[in-house]
């Protein structure tokens, strides 16, 4: 019970940052991600019929939430290993059986079955991170940009490069190390600012420049770090579907 | 039957819609239909009746009863009737299907304890309970013990509906020592007004009238008769009026003389002055034909036996049964061992009531006829109405003691069901089969033997006027095998047979003719066979009510009982060309009957068309037949998606491109929907339905292969159907683009490639915009990726392509050196396989396929 309201506590400080942000978002000027951002209430109170795993591990099972039937955008962060030669660092494997239960109560059920990680909301972007790094100002992303300007980027790494360039010192290492995802990008240019925030938030905000339902994974090690960018627009329902599901009748 | 059938106004009325309404004939006919075959029809009480048996001192009479139903056993109980119509029932028989059982008349009165019977005479009843009358053929054979006399009589059907009329025939007494009964039989309980005439062959009548009392039999001397009128000369005409009830008299007159050795049948026919031309013309030469199908020539086939240098003497009896004169043409095909040919004949002019003899010993004589032949068949045309000329065919030696007979008949049908055929070191039995129509035909000819339970195929295609000959104990003797090299056996000596004309349905163009002969006596008899028609009562579309697809076509066709066999055929080409709609703003019908929807909405259609019928058994007279039911015009379209595929697999998201909707009106109905492959599938779409949404795990081995088949149908409206022709495409490989290197963070390498599935079966690439987006691209690797990399599972995006971001990009100098597989699928089908080496410098890239 003590967890539950110390969780509940910490979702309604989240929820009030969530509409804090959403009231201060002139903070970002210039060209804004198309991107909308869901009303944190109508993915976190939807209600899963159904959620099943076996023997997984946690990014698995927020994959296969992500994807619905309330889909939604989310950044995990894995635990890191110190090096890249070190072994791996093994995940527990999570078993679980929900019926009916809320998108909400789904992620703390899978945070209490792995307790390194805690969640956090960020406009319509669920970030999963180690509950050991959440006061680490000096873990990356909870650095703060004070000021953050993109120019003209076609690809997510101009963001990665920029945030790493307009970071205060040290200079942080950054990768994107990934197999498998599309490019989502549009081909136009995008230039934006954003003030006051987390690499973490700046992230979130790069991953959703490709679509409402972005994902990014951080994982490596505390010397190799690398970013891997997904989607799940497809299944997301802010956006517009890309085709009609019914052909048209003659 | 209904009389009106056969009435002049219907007639007139079918000839009026076949001049108005006859469709253009579209090219080629459609498919055959498929069908709905309705229930069998319910069995109810039925009867034909023999005209005589004896059991007179020196007389005998076996009843030959054979079973014409495909499937079902029939009970046959006979009763005997004596003259004067006091009845007394015999055991019952049951009969397998096919199968032709005999019974022999003094030995059952034996079982039946019924010496009253003994010594006597009368007619048979035959009772039996049968959805239709035609599926008993029964035949009574007649011998005189110890000389070669012997005969045959059919059993008939009484007609209620034919009441004025008269049976007509002709009498000959060829020597002085002959004798002869004119049998008149009352198969009914209403007494018949009879009007018994006699004409000498000139046509001088003498005329008595008579009372035929309820199932009386009565029994004259035509010879007595004839003295007693005065009427000179050796033959004549026989004419048996009745203004009521002339369809349930039956008559038979049959010659006998022991001194000769001599007996003959004098097949007399029914006449019924109102019966129109189109009735009787089965081959539509707008003449009416009789033939005769085995006439034996002077030089006798060696087959019958006959002593050497028997030379027989055939002739014909040709008579005008009315008070106006009538043109009658003759004309010949005949037979040796070895060649047919045709031989035109006399034309002649018949006065009123005339009786002609044609000798046709004389036409033979002056090379009208080869002198070598030995059978012919002879055809009869008359201008005038059916029955109007009756003829009668004998081919005798001087002394009449060896000789052999042929009836005529008009009757052509596509179906015979014959009696008792014999087979042993005395008996013989030839059967033949012709074509009386004006175009080729394929007849198939069947004996059935072993109670029906066997049978013996022939097929031949006969063009007009050709026909099979079929000499039964050569076939035995010499085990020659049929179409399905089975030969008879060896020690079979009785059975069945039937003839069918395999290209017309219901309106057959086959004659047929049987004799037997007996060796012990020298003599031959011939038999007769029973036509198959159609019950005109039951004459049914298929689809009543007919649902037309909207702006789309649907098939209807005819039903029709045939009443032998039991069973419901497709006749519907007897009814092409008359279809015709209640109104074509709904529907129109094309000349085959197939039905094009125009607009939404209800009307009827109707076609007509003559079918071998059956009347009084056994004739089976051409009978107008005007089918009809409800026409409504349902809509029902269907569309799956635009690529006309489906896609092989389990993953939801194949929902969108997997389904298939419909659009209908009216609205209300129920659904059915099924595929060409078993375990297809199918479950509701889950919006903008009506529709589904079918799950395979087959794919298609060509292009089209797969029929998806979606049935409505609407209460009291009718059902129409929709297929749609699909490809269950498995995806089967990709191809790729050749991306640049995007990294931006200053080492290694990120390339974005861009896949095209392909499927089989025909390896074409999968388009755009067909609702695959969202279905899951699955990767694997081994070994797994080097640390810190990210994987993920893609998906098919809105082009139906996925993109695979190979990246390896660092803002620090890469330090890892390893390769890896990378396996591709979609759908849980591998579609492609690269290696990824990773080094210092980034991520290489190798193809390793599949490529088709």
């Amino acid at each position: 019970m003590k967890r539950f309201l110390a969780n509940f506590r910490y979702a309604a400080i989240l929820f009030s940052l969530g509409l804090l942000f959403m009231v201060s978002r002139p903070t970002a000027v210039g060209q804004e991600s198309a991107a909308q951002i869901t009303p944190v209430d109508k993915f976190l109170d939807s209600t899963v019929p159904e959620f099943e795993m076996r023997g997984q591990i946690f990014v698995v099972g927020l994959w296969k939430l992500a994807k619905g039937p309330a889909p939604f955008a989310f950044g995990f962060e894995e635990v890191l290993k110190k090096s890249l030669a070190d072994h791996t660092i093994q995940d527990p494997s999570i078993s679980l059986e929900l019926k009916n239960k809320t998108v909400r109560e789904v992620l703390d059920a899978l945070c209490q079955a792995d307790p390194r990680f805690t969640w956090s909301l960020d406009g319509a972007t669920v970030n999963v991170f180690p509950r050991a790094v959440s006061s680490d100002d000096a873990y990356l992303l909870n650095r703060r940009l004070e000021r953050f300007d993109l120019k003209n980027a076609t690809d997510i790494q101009n963001g990665l490069l920029a945030i790493v360039q307009q970071l205060p010192p040290p200079v942080e290492q950054v990768a994107n190390a990934q197999l498998g995802g599309d490019d989502p990008y549009p081909p136009e240019p995008w230039t934006v600012t954003y003030h006051n925030l987390t690499v973490r938030q700046v992230v979130n905000r790069l991953a959703l420049h490709g679509g409402p339902c972005g994902i990014w994974i951080f994982g490596g090690s505390t010397e190799f770090r690398s970013f891997g960018f997904f989607n799940t627009y497809l299944r997301c329902p802010t956006q517009a579907s890309p085709e009609p599901k019914r052909a048209a009748q003659p | 039957v209904p009389r009106f059938y056969r009435s002049r106004l219907s007639l007139a009325l079918f000839l009026f819609i076949s001049s108005c309404v006859l469709a253009q004939q579209p090219p080629t006919p459609p498919p055959p239909h498929e069908r709905p075959i309705p229930p069998q029809l319910p069995a109810v009480d039925q009867q034909q009746t023999v005209a005589y048996w004896t059991t007179e001192t020196g007389w005998n009479s076996e009843l030959q009863l054979r079973n014409n139903a495909l499937s079902q056993d029939l009970t046959v109980t006979p009763a005997l009737r004596l003259a004067d119509g006091a009845e007394t029932s015999l055991a019952p028989v049951t009969i397998k299907p096919q199968e032709v059982t005999s019974i022999d008349i003094g030995a059952a009165i034996s079982a039946a304890g019924s010496p009253n019977l003994v010594g006597t005479y009368g007619s048979i009843v035959l009772r039996y309970s049968s959805p239709s009358e035609r599926v008993l053929y029964a035949a009574l054979m007649v011998h005189r013990v110890g000389y070669p006399i012997a005969f045959h009589t059919d059993a008939m059907g009484e007609s209620p509906d034919f009441q004025d009329g008269s049976r007509e025939g002709i009498w000959w007494l060829p020597k002085d020592s002959t004798s002869d009964y004119l049998i008149l039989t009352n198969q009914g309980s209403n007494p018949i007004p009879l009007a018994l005439s006699l004409y000498n062959s000139v046509g001088k009548e003498n005329k008595q009238r008579l009372i035929l009392g309820a199932f009386e039999t009565r029994r004259y001397s035509v010879r007595k008769l004839a003295q007693t009128a005065g009427l000179t000369g050796s033959y004549g005409g026989i004419k048996v009026a009745a203004t009521a009830h002339a369809g349930s008299l039956d008559t038979l007159h049959f010659l006998f003389d022991e001194t000769a050795g001599f007996s003959a049948i004098l097949k007399m026919f029914d006449y019924d002055p109102t019966t129109p031309l189109q009735e009787r013309d089965y081959a539509h030469t707008g003449v009416w034909t009789q033939r005769a199908p085995m006439l034996a020539l002077s030089n006798p086939d060696p087959a019958l036996a006959f002593p050497a240098g028997t030379t027989l003497h055939p002739q014909l009896f040709i008579r005008n049964t009315t008070a106006k004169p009538t043109d009658v043409a003759l004309r010949f095909n005949w037979r040796t061992a070895s060649a047919t040919g045709p031989a035109p004949g006399p034309a002649l002019h018949l006065s009123p009531y005339e009786t002609r003899l044609i000798d046709v010993t004389t036409l033979q004589g002056a090379g009208t006829l080869p002198k070598e032949a030995n059978w012919t068949s002879v055809t009869l045309t008359t201008t005038g109405l059916p029955d109007e000329i009756v003829a009668v065919a004998a081919s005798y030696d001087s002394s009449l003691r060896y000789g052999a007979q042929t009836p005529f008949s008009d009757q052509l049908t596509f179906k015979w069901e014959g009696g008792m055929w014999e087979y042993d070191p005395y008996h013989n039995s030839i059967i033949t089969a012709g074509n009386g129509g004006t175009k080729p035909t394929r007849a198939a000819f069947t004996i059935f033997y072993n109670q029906g339970t066997q049978r013996y195929d022939l097929e031949q295609t006969l063009q007009p006027d050709e026909q099979m000959w079929i000499d039964v104990g050569k076939l035995v003797r010499e085990q020659v095998p049929d179409k399905n090299g089975k030969p008879l056996p060896s020690d079979l000596t009785m059975g069945s047979y039937e003839f069918r004309d395999l290209t017309h349905t219901g309106v057959g163009t086959l004659f047929e003719g049987k004799i037997i002969y007996d060796k012990t006596y020298g003599h031959v008899t011939y038999g007769c066979s029973t036509c198959c028609g159609y019950s005109i009562g039951y004459v049914r579309v298929f689809y009543d009510p007919l649902g037309v697809p909207f702006q789309s076509t649907a098939g209807q066709g005819v039903n029709a009982y045939e009443n032998c066999y039991q069973t419901w055929d497709d006749v519907s080409d007897s009814f092409w060309s008359r279809w015709a709609s209640a109104n074509t703003g709904i529907v129109t019908v094309d000349y085959y009957g197939t039905h094009n929807g125009v607009s939404v909405g209800s009307t009827t259609s109707n076609t007509s068309g003559y079918l071998d019928g059956a009347m009084r058994p056994p004739t089976c007279p051409l009978l107008l037949s005007n089918p009809k039911g409800g026409a409504n015009v349902i809509k029902l379209q269907v569309q799956g998606n635009s690529y006309n595929s489906i896609f092989v697999g389990t993953d939801s998201n194949l929902e969108a491109a997997n389904s298939i909707f419909a659009t209908v009106s009216p609205s209300g109905g129920t659904f059915t929907i099924v595929s060409s492959a078993t375990g297809d599938t199918f479950t509701s779409v889950p919006a903008g339905g009506p529709g589904w949404v079918v799950h395979t795990t087959i794919a298609s081995a060509a292009p089209a292969d797969r029929t998806i088949t979606v049935t409505y149908t609407v209460s009291g409206q009718g059902t129409v159907t929709k297929k749609l022709t699909v490809t269950a495409r498995q995806f089967a490989y990709l191809t790729n683009n050749s991306p640049n290197n995007t990294c931006t963070l200053g080492y290694g390498t990120t390339q974005l490639y861009t896949y095209t599935p392909y499927t089989h079966p025909d390896k074409a690439a999968v388009p755009a915009g067909i609702g695959l987006s969202g279905t899951a691209v699955a990767e694997t690797f081994n070994p797994q990726p080097p640390a810190g990399t990210v994987t993920g599972d893609g998906s098919l995006n809105a082009n139906s392509q996925f993109g695979d971001r190979i990246s390896y990009c660092s803002s620090s100098p890469l330090t890892i050196s390893t390769t890896i597989t990378q396996t591709l699928s979609i759908e849980g089908y591998q579609v492609r396989q690269n290696t990824l080496k990773y080094s210092s410098a980034g991520v290489t890239y190798t193809n390793l396929g599949p490529t088709q």
